[in-house]
């Protein structure tokens, strides 16, 4: 009991103290989780939308290869690519192994899959001849997806906020990919198992509050902007 | 439309300083050092990374992992050079032609932890192999590492001098490293075997005593390797050539006999080497 | 102009559409009516390039659609009204003028335009969400129009509205459609609706279209079982309100005068519709003289059996009172009157049992 305690008021002193190393940790995981967030949203929900809407031999079974994909162990992306991404491995060019890039590019494969089924259940729920309506105003593919995803942008938020939230937390992947290095790859997820390894339980509490802290303030952004969508109603 | 262009705008000069600041690409210069967690836990890994990273201005990617994984990372080519604790594996490394230049140059020691009853008794025995027989043949528990870890290695040597093996239900194996598996014998009230420094900086949040100390074979001795560069070209054979003059130098001879002195008013780590290497 | 030709869907064995033949005239409502179905929504489909038939091929403009390269371009000069107003969740302005934002056009007063022909100019600003059912559907509508498209396809776009409010609809979408000029394919189960809204129709049942002529014609004198099973066997004629007094229309049909209560006015012209059993026959009287001195029926004629056959459980008589009318008696009638062919009797039925739908107007400026 006294760890939480002793583990509530370290993170605040950290926090408010601006303890550098804490913040560097900080910055990094935000940068990271964010940067792949708008990767994995960029690639994803067209793609999302636009399996859904098209039709395709093989159709569903794409669709149940994104779905499993929705619930891809950290870990194991992690393990795939560090042996993808190892001296040894067909990407060992890239030098990406124990950097930040590597990180990111771990954390697109995990948030994509989640953006990609979430924005194609979004689209699917669609009346379908809602998406023909928008065709029949005279839009073209582009122009009535964009439509499309501005009408249900409430869901598509929501797409984003679970991408993000899948990303920000984990520790697998980026712990093998990036190695936990101080100064270069360590964040807040990985500073907290380190903590915890080294028997500094209070700070990993610290850090793990910092973690959810942070977190909260982002989904705060991004909650007010999907609601803020709906106030117009 | 124009509050939409300003913003993705934002977006994108955020993103850019990241790629600036932390994702530039990294000089060819780094230097992969796979060490275990055992010397990352004690903190002194950081001080002497950030020490010569600031004197050389390379850059340094310590990683670490259990022995094993450092020792495969060898095997493969994916490190530069190894510093670990397991001196048969290491021998079996160096003669199987994947490192050069194993040198030995310091080392902690192990203690063996009980809880304060301590059932089984073994309170103040000197010889480890014994303590290890007797917690086996009382059936008291005993809490092991479990992760193939040099600690781990180091704790299978001792039940095998011992000629025992532990008893099959109280044994538990945590799989975790120094601290939590130290903690999980707190809780449980079993013995351990853990290095002192790591029980020094649990000491206060916990149960358990030092039931037995000084055996030689507790002593755990830490070497650097070099991976072999004729093996594995890709290796930074200069940059790992570079950090294993430092480790090895009397700067990192200064940092480490002195580290822990203050926060635990005792020497943690004892420097092997003789003046002139 | 638009040519279907061998146009063949089949609907895994389920719906088969055939359209062997059809030409529909450019710058007129046709209007395809069915039971739900029949195939019409599928046809529109077709038209507007939703769906694809297995073959066949339909020329608009002088090209045979179903073989375009640049759909995009055709898209954009047809406009497609669906049953469900599918309005966006934004202003009413921003509904009526994505059209033109899509096609890259610049507004330069088509929207308030349409607002103002729809009669929403005043909920120009207001969200689309929070309108009526009948507001959204004149959104939908000054949207379809907004980019003056050259053919609109109609799908039962007035399903979801109350008969008063699709009365005043439809009413004022055929005068805008006639300024407009576009050619008009109009879809709908009601007969009512369609009489409202065409110039010629046709009837679509299983897939086929059955007839295709005047709207009088397929009322009156349904081509086949089916065709009549689906109009019923009302009596429908055309006639002009000549006089009105206070409620009570007099109307002209052909050289008769009707009497009816509506709240159209002089100069309408109108669908007259009467249901046969509405239609009192009786034997023509020696002292016939004006029947209301004596009776609260205000229409009476002389009329002419031309026809009479049986009819579920009762008998259809096909009568020639100067314009066909259609009546139902018992058995126990034909044979107490002694009904035949060729047999004089006069028809009778109430102000109120004539059903009006107008068509227009002499006062119209077309």
């Amino acid at each position: 009991m006294n760890f939480i305690l002793e583990g509530f008021r370290k993170g605040v002193i950290l926090l408010f103290g601006l303890d550098s190393g804490v913040l560097a940790v900080l910055k990094l995981s935000l940068y990271i989780s964010i940067l792949a967030t708008f990767i994995a949203v960029c690639i994803g929900v067209p793609l999302g939308s636009i399996i859904a809407i098209k039709r395709f031999p093989l159709k569903k079974i794409i669709i149940a290869l994104i779905n499993t994909g929705m619930g891809l162990p950290p870990v194991v992306v992690g393990l795939f690519a560090v042996l993808f991404l190892s001296r040894n491995g067909p990407l060992g060019f890239l030098q990406w192994l124990y950097t930040p890039k590597g990180m990111v590019l771990a954390q697109v494969i995990i948030a994509t899959p989640i953006i990609t089924g979430l924005s194609l259940a979004a689209v699917q729920s669609v009346d379908q001849r809602f998406y023909q309506q928008i065709l029949a105003l005279g839009a073209t593919t582009r122009q009535s997806i964009w439509v499309l995803l501005k009408e249900i942008r409430l869901s598509v938020l929501a797409a984003v906020i679970a991408g993000f939230g899948s990303i920000i937390s984990e520790v697998g992947a980026v712990m093998m990919v990036g190695g936990n290095i101080k100064g270069q790859t360590r964040v807040l997820t990985t500073a907290t198992v380190l903590e915890a390894h080294m028997g500094n339980f209070d700070i990993a509490i610290a850090l793990g509050l910092i973690l959810l802290t942070m977190s909260f303030i982002v989904n705060l952004a991004l909650t007010f902007i999907q609601q803020s969508k709906d106030r117009q109603k | 439309m124009i509050q939409k262009l300003v913003a993705y705008a934002l977006v994108f000069l955020l993103l850019g300083s990241v790629f600036n600041t932390h994702l530039a690409a990294q000089e060819n210069g780094d230097v992969i050092l796979a060490t275990t967690t055992s010397v990352q836990d004690t903190g002194l890994l950081d001080v002497l990374i950030d020490a010569f990273q600031k004197k050389t201005g390379l850059t340094v990617k310590a990683i670490a992992v259990g022995t094993g994984q450092a020792l495969q990372m060898g095997r493969l080519g994916e490190a530069d050079i190894l510093w670990v604790h397991s001196p048969t594996d290491e021998k079996q490394f160096v003669e199987e032609g994947y490192g050069i230049n194993r040198t030995t140059f310091m080392h902690n020691d192990f203690v063996i932890l009980g809880p304060k009853t301590d059932p089984a008794k073994v309170m103040g025995m000197e010889n480890a192999a014994e303590v290890f027989k007797k917690i086996s043949s009382l059936k008291t528990l005993f809490v092991s590492r479990g992760d193939n870890s040099g600690t781990h290695k180091k704790e299978k040597i001792i039940w095998k001098d011992a000629g025992v093996s532990p008893d099959k239900n109280a044994y538990i194996e945590a799989g975790q490293g120094m601290a939590q598996t130290v903690a999980v014998a707190n809780e449980k009230q079993g013995y351990v075997l853990a290095d002192r420094s790591t029980y020094l900086s649990l000491k206060k949040t916990i149960d358990l005593v030092i039931v037995s100390e000084g055996d030689q074979v507790l002593i755990n001795s830490y070497s650097l390797i070099l991976v072999n560069p004729d093996k594995f070209p890709k290796v930074n054979a200069d940059g790992a050539k570079a950090l294993f003059n430092y480790l090895l130098s009397r700067d990192s001879k200064e940092i480490i006999e002195n580290f822990g002195k203050e926060k635990f008013s005792q020497q943690l780590f004892f420097w092997d080497l003789k003046d002139n290497q | 102009m638009i040519k279907i030709e061998n146009l063949k869907l089949n609907f895994s064995g389920r719906l088969n559409l055939l359209v062997d033949n059809l030409s529909i005239e450019g710058g007129r409502i046709f209007t395809i009516i069915g039971p739900n179905g029949a195939g019409k929504t599928t046809l529109l489909n077709i038209i507007a390039l939703f769906q694809k038939p297995d073959n066949g091929s339909i020329q608009i403009w002088g090209k045979d659609i179903l073989k375009l390269r640049d759909k995009l371009n055709f898209r954009r000069n047809i406009s497609f009204v669906f049953s469900q107003p599918y309005l966006f969740n934004e202003t009413v302005y921003n509904n009526v003028v994505l059209p033109l934002r899509l096609r890259g056009m610049r507004d330069t007063g088509a929207v308030d335009e349409m607002l103002d022909l729809f009669k929403i100019g005043h909920l120009k600003m207001n969200m689309a969400a929070t309108l009526s059912q009948g507001e959204k559907h004149r959104v939908a509508l000054a949207r379809a129009f907004v980019t003056r498209p050259k053919l609109i396809l109609l799908d039962e776009p007035f399903l979801s509205l109350d008969a008063r409010f699709k009365r005043l609809l439809i009413n004022e979408l055929r005068r805008i459609i006639k300024l407009s000029k576009a050619t008009v394919i109009f879809v709908t189960q009601d007969q009512f609706e369609a009489l409202a809204l065409c110039d010629t129709m046709a009837v679509m049942v299983n897939g086929k279209i059955l007839q295709h002529s005047g709207p009088e014609d397929i009322f009156a004198r349904p081509g086949s079982k089916e065709v009549a099973d689906f109009v019923g066997i009302e009596t429908i004629v055309e006639g002009l309100i000549c006089k009105k007094e206070g409620n009570l229309c007099f109307i002209k049909v052909k050289d008769k005068i009707l009497e009816a209560v509506s709240e159209y006015s002089e100069g309408d012209e109108v669908f007259i519709c009467i249901r046969p059993e509405d239609v009192v026959v009786s034997l023509p009287d020696r002292q016939a003289g004006k029947r209301m001195d004596t009776n609260s029926a205000r229409n009476h004629f002389n009329a002419i059996i031309i026809n009479i056959e049986p009819w579920r459980l009762e008998y259809k008589l096909s009568l020639d009172c100067g314009f066909n009318l259609v009546a139902f008696v018992t058995a126990q009638s034909v044979k107490n009157l002694d009904l035949r062919i060729g047999r004089e009797i006069i028809a009778s039925f109430k102000a109120t049992a004539v059903h009006l739908i107008r068509r227009g107007s002499q006062n119209d400026t077309i």
